[in-house]
């Protein structure tokens, strides 16, 4: 088996990439893929609280690295979903503690052990970006619809292009359809305009996100939500299907124009 | 008076010895250690290359004489052939004839491709980009700048002094233009979709931005 790895990055730090990485990676599961979620974020690590998993954690990354233990030891499976684990970071330590070979090697056993697996990468374009990237068949990169969120998504698809990566696409994140309509808010024919890529997915502004979050929850393990429902699609889109983009209240204009720009991505 | 057969000298390469092989090595050895034993404080800490010619010299003989030699203080250094020397230096080497410099006028960067965010193009004469310039990407020439797209990050043309040099672009929306020494940015209230292509160049001793006419020859001739 050779599973896909893809690693969700954006450059600037708290546009989601966490968030996307656990709600992802819990969708791909939920449709019976073996899915791994690996946290890079060595030092400030954050996926085990979101996936609520934090007090499970025994072995780490750094561990694995470093010898302690054996890399299927250091795996947490989810209290919900057989098919959902995660490979948490160190917290004590920081990104010095993992080379961009070791990720690399780690990357590759964990292709032959999972359908996917999903690197959530730190925030900047250092070390922990380079250890993120280096083992990826495939990369997300998540915008904000803010100026400086798009900058750095900008940069960061410079540094993948020139590392070789090939298939990059975007995810909008936190979306408010009311704004754009006011005009108040980045169109995401602007954003596409200017960042160039295939457009992966768009998820709207939805708080049962920070209640979920606080909770150690998944919103794409929750019927209801919103943004949960866009990552479900997201992680259809990525096993292959044409999802069409969600119908949000209020916004039948912008997302017939969305529905457009997919088909011409 | 007698041949001498070891003799010191002073080079550019240091102090040189010369045997003269017309005697056995015991013969040679006595006569080298009369010469040190008579100028003792000059050979005292002094370094000597052998000066060796055509005949091979055995590795035994070097040692004996290294022997004798330290007796002295004086360390064998190594060996040195003779025609080393006696050759006057080597006429230097005519240098390859230079290659043609090219004009930086006339030189060209192209890159078809989006120059992004933290990218730097530099080139010499003009800089053609086919794509666009995002914002937080910098396009710098020796002369002229051309963007088939759009320009949203900064361009500086004609560096460091070419106040003729131009930038032109399909869509000119950039953060900063320099031309030579000029500096422009665009107005706050400057709409950013115009859709005609324009043209930046330095007019009355500032840089001004006009709608790039149909046919126009933008490049002075000659």
């Amino acid at each position: 088996m050779a599973g896909r790895v893809i690693t969700v990055t954006s450059g600037k730090g708290g546009v989601g990439k966490t968030t996307f990485s656990a709600n992802v990676s819990a969708a791909l599961a939920g449709l019976g893929k073996k899915t791994i979620a690996v946290d890079t974020d060595v030092g400030l690590r954050n996926l085990d609280i979101i996936m609520g998993l934090e007090n499970r954690i025994v072995f780490d990354l750094v561990d694995v690295v470093e010898g302690r233990c054996r890399l299927p030891k250091a795996l947490i499976r989810d209290k919900r979903l057989d098919t959902l684990h995660l490979l948490p970071a160190a917290q004590t330590r920081d990104k010095s503690a993992v080379s961009p070979d070791a990720m690399e090697k780690i990357c590759a056993e964990l292709r032959h052990l999972f359908d996917f697996t999903i690197i959530d990468c730190p925030a900047g374009i250092e070390r922990g970006f380079e250890n993120a990237i280096v083992g990826a068949d495939e990369v997300v990169i998540i915008t904000t619809p803010h100026v400086s969120s798009i900058r750095d998504a900008d940069r960061v698809i410079g540094l993948l292009e020139a590392a070789e990566k090939k298939h990059i696409q975007l995810v909008v994140n936190r979306l408010q359809p009311e704004m754009i309509r006011r005009g108040d808010m980045l169109d995401i024919s602007d954003m596409l305009d200017i960042l160039s890529i295939k457009l992966l997915g768009v998820i709207p502004e939805d708080e049962f996100i920070v209640i979920s979050g606080n909770r150690g929850e998944l919103a794409s393990l929750n019927t209801t939500s919103k943004a949960g429902q866009a990552y479900k699609n997201i992680a259809r889109r990525l096993l292959g299907e044409d999802v069409p983009l969600l119908p949000l209240n209020n916004s039948k204009g912008l997302f017939k124009r969305l529905a457009r720009l997919f088909k011409n991505h | 008076m007698v041949k001498r057969r070891v003799k010191f000298s002073g080079t550019d390469s240091g102090l040189l010895m010369r045997l003269e092989w017309d005697a056995p090595l015991p013969q040679l050895l006595v006569e080298l250690e009369e010469h040190l034993q008579q100028s003792r404080s000059f050979f005292e800490g002094a370094r000597v290359l052998l000066e060796i010619g055509r005949q091979p010299i055995l590795k035994h003989d070097m040692e004996q004489l290294a022997v004798v030699l330290a007796r002295y203080g004086v360390t064998l250094q190594g060996v040195i052939p003779a025609e080393h020397r006696d050759r006057p230096p080597a006429a230097p080497t005519p240098a390859p004839a230079p290659l043609p410099v090219p004009d930086p006028q006339t030189t060209l960067r192209l890159e078809h491709r989006t120059i992004r965010s933290g990218e730097s193009v530099a080139g010499e004469g003009h800089v053609v980009i086919v794509g666009d310039v995002n914002p937080g990407a910098e396009v710098i020439a020796g002369y002229n700048i051309f963007v088939w797209g759009s320009l949203r990050g900064s361009a500086y043309a004609g560096v460091p002094d070419h106040e003729d040099a131009v930038i032109a672009a399909l869509h000119l929306a950039p953060i900063q233009l320099r031309i030579a020494g000029y500096i422009a940015r665009p107005p706050e209230s400057r709409p950013t979709t115009a859709s005609t292509p324009e043209l930046a160049r330095i007019d009355q001793q500032a840089i001004i931005v006009e709608t790039w006419e149909r046919g126009r020859v933008l490049l002075k001739r000659g």
